[in-house]
């Protein structure tokens, strides 16, 4: 085999355990659907965002590993979780849940990392971190993902819905 | 001089010149630099007069438009795929930052590989498949890591759209060139176009998610490249470097092209990768245009960016509202570069000077009027001037295209593309920083109108080189029937001297040293270069071993040009310096010196023992000395050490500068007979003094330097007899020898 060859063949070696067939959406997930607000619209907190289902029953986290039941995760400014994980996964690393990890396991704990779990079709964001006053006066864009939870808290598929508004803190203090 | 010889020579030298003038003029005009206003033929009619086909102009054009595909797709849908992975905003930048630096990197492999043989087409084929490979694997990717190897690998393949403009101007007619690049940049700016659309359609009309749009892309990129599979490399420099040589071909005899015989293989004296780089870096054009380039990345790499959050904060666009806002302002450069392409080029058959003043307004002009559009109180207006900023920057990549790629010789233009492609990514790179930190302190807005700061410097630059262009131009012409004067001379059994260097230009910074140096070496010959203090002797013979690059001229060793070459790579050929003061490494011994000097017998440990054995049959003072330290030695048993290289490498060309200094009448006696038995052997000598009577007594042939110029060419008898000359020396080294005793 001559060193090209060679070459070629460790660059697909390295390649395809980077990929994957099997559990990939090509095509849009469209099982729900955020009615309000409106992508991009100007809201004042508190904001309650709304969907509705198409195909996907809310049971709650049940223990049961099925992909058209359970419930959601919401995850304010920040990215989900990896595919086939649970919440807690996103916190593992943080420093107090190496030390205990039990700790980080509460809904509190990952409340404060803007991290929810939901079984209605209904959240409600109450505040926001408002920006530093010394920095440039810019629109308050955020995002919120939600993605479909199994019963036993894990993520399902790669299906993942966004929703962008700007918080009016005109007229507040 | 008698009053009727030097009428003969001068009238020789005129008519050397109008040939010159003559042969350069028409050599310009085979380039497409007519001088006149006449008007451009149509495109059509130069394809058609030259049997020329419109396959690689869209061929390329195709591959320069999917070629983004990638890349775009994964600007836009960043959040889709993080928020599908899993994968935060951060790391989502970091494998962002480490295709940049692919991308920027990537171009330098592209152009070592296509530097030695003209296999450009192949290159770009293959990396066109490949980068549609990749962009359909993006859609199967799964982790991070995955997805930091598919970017790296787009980054890399990519770069060898780096290749596209030197193979459109191998492939067409000079008359043509401007259009060509002008219509392949429309292309580029067609994917601007077409990504976005392509995208939109992708994921509202088709519901495709970030994965089914890579893999949509991807295969519509697959077949891109698959139309360019008969692409085929047109070899190097058939519109130019052989229409210059034909000029000089059409005036000489019908030559019996059998009788051609180069006294070097040619791969001895091709230039190597670095070699090249360093010979673009030394042409003004390329100097200058390269600043503009920096000038032009760090401004047009983050406005990209910045323009999209600036239609985001300022005019509450989405990305679907952004993707239509670069989809028509892309429309525009698309219409302003078929407008221009015809322009340009009559500016360019008029002097090609000319159309980088032009760039150099529209450049200037561009920033203003995205000020214009970053205030506009209405949308419309920012439409209105952003679109038409970009069609008047769109103009600016063909100029400095044909601009850079026209003043240097073929072979050499993938690596000037390469370093065009750093210089852009290093603008980019350092525009980011600044712009980010206006855009914290100041705000969206203030960081548009902060561009026109580095838009109009590079204004500037650009302006400044507009002089240049025809210069190098001129240089590249000459340097090639230079070449194939030289080329004609041995194919008709002509004799070339060993060495010949000629109007030879050196700086040292900004201060110039040799001033248009002519300076032959015949085979065998010993030759003394004489000359003041400070005349340039010493900068001539780092000139000619390669220690030192001169910015205009050639060096040619056995008829071959050697100019650029490494200074290693000469040694090899046979050309040893030995430098002034005692060129010896003082902390080592005598044997460790003998056997650095030896390290180009490479691993031939044999042949290094032999040399040295060689060396102490000769100086039995250094064998006697053998274990001592250099610095130790007296000054003549340095000397004698620093000659003693000569002997182990058996030069065929041996530079020896200022032998003689601060050493006694006997010692100089010594090393100068050593000299002479070197030159009997048939090593030519060039032998840099001060000591006029030393130099004149072993040597036949001298030259006189003074103020960096050649004073005197001629047999060392006939120096002797210029007081005029000699004088200066005289008088300089009687007025030194005076100071020493006074002190």
């Amino acid at each position: 085999m001559t060193r090209r060859w060679r070459a070629i063949v460790l660059l697909l070696a390295l390649l395809f355990p980077a990929c994957a067939v099997h559990g990939l959406n090509f095509r849009q997930d469209k099982r729900l659907t955020i009615i309000t607000p409106k992508d991009r619209a100007k809201v004042r907190l508190p904001v309650t965002i709304q969907w509705t289902l198409y195909d996907f029953r809310i049971t709650g986290p049940d223990s049961e590993d099925r992909r058209d039941a359970g419930y959601f995760g919401v995850y304010v400014d920040r990215a989900p979780q990896p595919p086939g994980e649970t919440q807690v996964s996103l916190v593992k690393d943080d420093p107090p849940c190496r030390r205990q990890p039990s700790s980080c396991e509460t809904a509190d704990y990952l409340n404060q990392a803007n991290i929810f779990a939901v079984t209605t079709t209904t959240f409600t964001i109450d505040q926001l971190p408002a920006p530093p006053t010394n920095a440039v006066k810019r629109r308050e864009l955020h995002e919120m993902t939600i993605v479909f939870l199994n019963g036993r808290g894990e993520r399902i598929g790669e299906s993942a819905y966004r929703l962008q508004f700007e918080v009016d803190r005109s007229g507040t203090l | 001089m008698p009053p009727r010889r030097k009428k003969a020579d001068e009238t020789l030298v005129e008519m050397v010149v109008a040939t010159r003038e003559e042969l350069r003029a028409e050599a310009r005009a085979r380039l497409g630099v007519t001088g006149s206003d006449e008007k451009p033929p149509p495109l059509r009619t130069v394809l058609r007069e030259h049997q020329l086909s419109a396959y690689p102009l869209v061929a390329l054009g195709i591959l320069a438009i999917v070629d983004t595909f990638q890349s775009y797709a994964f600007r836009v849908l960043a959040p889709e795929v993080s928020s599908a992975l899993g994968i935060s905003a951060g790391a989502i930048a970091a494998v962002i930052s480490i295709k940049s630096f692919a991308e920027a990197l990537g171009p330098l492999p592209v152009a070592a590989m296509a530097s030695r043989k003209a296999r450009r087409a192949l290159i770009i084929i293959a990396s066109g498949i490949f980068w549609s490979v990749v962009a359909i694997t993006t859609g199967f990717v799964t982790t991070v890591a995955g997805l930091a190897f598919v970017l790296i690998l787009d980054g890399l393949t990519t770069s060898s759209v780096v290749l596209h403009a030197p193979v459109l101007l191998d492939s067409y007619a000079p008359e043509g060139r401007v259009r060509v690049l002008s219509y392949y940049v429309a292309f580029a700016e067609a994917s601007s176009l077409l990504a976005p659309l392509l995208v939109l359609v992708f994921v509202s009309a088709v519901g495709l998610t970030w994965r089914g749009v890579f893999v949509a892309l991807g295969s519509i990129s697959l077949v891109g490249a698959l139309l360019a599979i008969r692409l085929r490399d047109p070899g190097f420099g058939r519109w130019d470097s052989e229409q210059i040589r034909d000029t000089v071909r059409e005036k000489e005899a019908a030559v019996d092209h059998a009788l051609e015989a180069h006294a070097l293989p040619e791969s001895d004296v091709q230039l190597g990768f670095f070699e090249i780089i360093r010979r673009l870096m030394l042409i003004p054009t390329i100097r200058r245009l390269l600043a503009v380039q920096i000038a032009f990345g760090f401004f047009s790499i983050p406005f990209d960016t910045f323009l999209a959050f600036f239609l985001d904060e300022r005019w509450n666009l989405g990305p679907a509202g952004r993707a239509l806002f670069a989809a028509f302002i892309a429309l525009v450069s698309v219409t302003s570069l078929a407008l221009f392409g015809r322009r340009g080029e009559e500016m360019y058959r008029k002097d090609p000077g000319r159309v980088i003043t032009v760039a150099s307004w529209l450049f200037v002009g561009v920033f203003f009027v995205i000020l214009a559009g970053a205030v506009s109180p209405l949308f419309v207006g920012t439409v209105f001037f952003f679109a038409v900023a970009n069609g008047m920057l769109a103009p600016l990549a063909p100029s400095l295209g044909i601009a850079i790629l026209s003043v240097i010789p073929s072979g050499m233009r993938p690596h000037a593309a390469a370093i065009i492609g750093i210089a852009t990514a290093v603008g980019g790179f350092a525009g980011s920083l600044l712009l980010g930190g206006i855009d914290a302190q100041y705000g969206i807005t203030g960081t548009m109108i902060a561009l026109v700061i580095p838009g109009v410097v590079g204004a500037l630059i650009l302006r400044s080189a507009a002089r240049l262009v025809p210069l190098d131009l001129d240089r590249m012409i000459d340097e090639t029937l230079e070449d194939e004067e030289i080329r004609q001379i041995t194919k008709t059994g002509g004799t070339l001297p060993m060495l010949t260097c000629r109007n030879i230009n050196f700086s040292y910074g900004h201060v110039q040293v040799l001033f248009d140096v002519d300076f032959t070496v015949e085979e065998g010959e010993m030759v003394a270069l004489l000359g003041t203090n400070g005349a340039g002797k010493s900068t001539l013979l780092k000139v000619i071993s390669g220690i030192g690059l001169p910015f205009a001229g050639s060096v040619r060793y056995k008829g071959s040009e050697i100019t650029f070459l490494d200074a290693e790579r000469r040694l090899r050929l046979g050309i040893t310096q030995i430098p002034g003061g005692r060129a010896v490494f003082g902390p080592m011994d005598v044997v460790e010196n003998l056997r650095v000097f030896g390290y180009s017998f490479g691993r031939d440990r044999r042949g290094v023992d032999e040399a040295i054995e060689r060396s102490f049959a000769a100086f039995p003072r250094l064998a006697e000395r053998k274990d001592q330290k250099a610095s130790t030695l007296s000054g003549g048993e340095q000397q004698m050490l620093g000659l003693a290289k000569a002997l182990m490498l058996q030069p065929k060309l041996l530079l020896i500068d200022e032998l003689s200094l601060g050493l006694a009448p006997v010692i100089v006696g010594q090393l100068l007979d050593m000299v002479e038995t070197i030159n009997h052997e048939g090593t030519a000598v060039v032998l840099v003094e001060q000591s006029v009577n030393i130099a004149l007594n072993v040597a036949r042939h001298a030259y006189f330097m003074e103020k960096g110029q050649i004073r005197f060419d001629g047999p060392s008898k006939s120096l002797l007899a210029r007081d005029d000359l000699l004088r200066a020396v005289f008088l300089e080294g009687a007025a030194s020898r005076t100071k020493k005793r006074t002190r």
